[in-house]
């Protein structure tokens, strides 16, 4: 498919992969001798690729990609295009801490022929990190190799208790004050697993709520002989596909109003009749 | 007024170096004639010191105001540093052009007791620059160092002076191989007074950002007949009619009429660039 996926091939144990994505000549030969050379627990692949999208023979073989990298040269404006134009096959689960740019010949300002504020911007659009390296020189390639591996265990899972978007909050690069790119940079990244556990706990709220709600209405209803029959319906989860398998709806029902009103609207609430499919919904007399 | 288009029309059709000048403490215009003698005694100091007697034993300096530079509303008046050997008087052997023309507003903004002309443009040999240079150093606690134009603003001036050129002469633009390719290749593009104004005009009919478009033809045209990319390459140095420039920071300007324009576009790059260790 077109679009480069974080979680298209399946993981594999005790393996990370890199995949570095620029323009040919750039000094990917260093920077991959040199992430060899770092030592860590783990099986360590470095594949390069000189565009996106990546060709379709070796789809099946493919292995899963923890951290994609983007060089850039700042002598060679085509590098910069080529970026560019692989940025658009990159599908946005990645730039949830999962990408990292980086950008090489820095010095002699001479020869600049992209303008660095613009890769800067590039990156911080992105919500990415980005370091400069001079891949020439030894010691500095050695230290954008650590860097990177220390990222790559982050993005890989290998770190207990922080996960890539944790440290995409903290350390992507700050826009400059003067200029404000977009809206997005200043929401906040927010956790996948967060929004149906918001939802649910809202639906908790919603539910005992009513619950409370119930008999007065129900009183006043048995008294104008009226029936309500979308109460159940209000009940329903609005995405029910996003609750936890196995959660549990509590319905907490006083005894005192317990009546057969009630338990005809409590058999209403199974999950046959209301759609919550998967959860089971235990009503439970206090 | 041919006052100074006499001043301007001298700045013309010479090779000068470009320097970027870090704010000077304790510079007052009414002390020129002061600062010029101290120059001169420190020259002859410096020969003397280095016991060479063929050179020319004494020299004669003149410090003045040069008109016309100063078009922005906070500029000082520019300053015009002239050695004379004693032997040829109507000639001067180094200039010195101290200038600020319009820098950028987010750049340094000063106080008294500085005054900031952030430009300075020489011609001359490279003894009497290094010499001037410690001298002016000491003198007003200032950093002097080279300023480079970097190969995105050569492509801008490419394109403007395209459009600005009226002499019948090419346009030259010269790339060099990138870094890993260890032996030079130098390409060289000369193009055609007409066809490169009519470039320009096509450009700016479609509407989207001009230099963009009119650099990325002249590549395209290369691609397209020998398969160079151009944009992988260092563009090192641009000539045509109206003026030239360097990577190093040469410049030649060729008319007076957009020298003014070319010293703003040199200070813009003063906001962008900052001077490396030990330049």
């Amino acid at each position: 498919m077109d679009l480069l996926r974080p979680q298209s091939m399946s993981a594999q144990p005790n393996t990370s992969t890199i995949l570095l994505v620029g323009a040919d000549g750039l000094g990917q030969e260093r920077l991959i001798e040199a992430l060899h050379k770092v030592p860590v627990t783990f099986n360590l692949n470095v594949h390069v690729a000189h565009k996106l999208p990546l060709p379709e023979e070796g789809e099946k073989t493919r292995r899963r990609i923890t951290l994609l990298v983007f060089l850039v040269d700042l002598t060679s404006l085509h590098s910069m295009i080529v970026v560019q134009d692989a940025l658009k096959y990159v599908a946005p689960e990645f730039f949830l801490g999962k990408v990292f740019f980086l950008v090489t010949r820095d010095k002699p300002e001479k020869n600049w022929a992209v303008i660095p504020k613009s890769v800067v911007n590039l990156a911080a659009t992105y919500h990415s990190p980005l370091i400069f390296s001079d891949l020439q020189n030894g010691g500095s390639v050695r230290i954008a190799a650590e860097r990177l591996v220390r990222i790559l265990k982050i993005a890989g899972g290998l770190i207990p208790g922080l996960s890539s978007t944790q440290l995409v909050c903290l350390c992507s690069p700050a826009l400059p004050v003067t200029e404000r790119l977009m809206p997005f940079s200043e929401t906040a990244e927010e956790d996948p697993t967060v929004v149906p556990l918001v939802i649910s706990a809202a639906i908790l709220i919603f539910v005992f709520l009513l619950a409370l709600v119930l008999p007065i209405v129900l009183y006043y209803s048995r008294r104008r002989a009226c029936h309500h029959p979308e109460k159940p319906m209000a009940l329903s989860p609005t995405s029910p596909t996003e609750k936890p398998d196995g959660a549990v709806t509590r319905l907490v029902v006083p005894t005192k109003t317990l009546s057969r009103s009630i338990t005809r609207e409590c058999q209403a609430l199974q999950p046959e009749n209301v759609g919550l499919g998967g959860s089971n919904v235990v009503v439970r007399a206090v | 007024y041919f006052c100074f288009l006499k001043a301007m029309k001298s700045l013309t059709k010479k090779h000068f170096h470009a320097y970027r000048v870090s704010p000077l403490c304790m510079f007052s215009y009414p002390r020129l004639q002061h600062y010029a003698q101290m120059l001169e005694t420190f020259l002859t100091a410096e020969v003397k010191c280095a016991g060479d007697p063929t050179t020319n034993s004494g020299f004669h300096t003149n410090i003045s105001v040069f008109p016309g530079l100063a078009t922005g509303q906070r500029d000082p008046e520019a300053i015009l540093i002239q050695i004379f050997c004693k032997q040829e008087q109507k000639r001067p052997a180094w200039e010195g052009l101290l200038c600020s023309v319009e820098p950028e507003p987010s750049y340094l903004t000063v106080c008294m007791p500085f005054v900031l002309l952030p430009l300075l443009l020489v011609h001359g040999p490279k003894k009497f620059t290094t010499a001037w240079k410690t001298w002016f150093e000491r003198t007003f606690d200032c950093c002097v160092s080279p300023l480079v134009i970097p190969s995105y603003e050569l492509a801008w001036m490419a394109a403007l002076w395209a459009g600005a050129m009226s002499v019948p002469r090419t346009l030259d633009l010269q790339w060099s191989s990138p870094p890993p390719v260890s032996d030079g290749l130098h390409i060289t593009m000369s193009v055609n007074r007409n066809d490169a104004l009519r470039l320009w005009d096509c450009v700016h009919t479609s509407g989207e950002e001009e230099v963009g478009l009119f650099k990325q033809g002249l590549e395209e045209h290369i691609f397209h007949h020998f398969h160079v990319i151009l944009d992988a390459m260092i563009l090192e140095s641009v000539s045509s009619g109206v003026a030239s420039a360097n990577n190093s920071g040469h410049i030649k300007v060729l008319f007076h009429k957009p020298l003014v324009h070319i010293l703003v576009a040199s200070s813009y790059l003063l906001d962008i660039l900052i001077p490396t260790k030990g330049s």
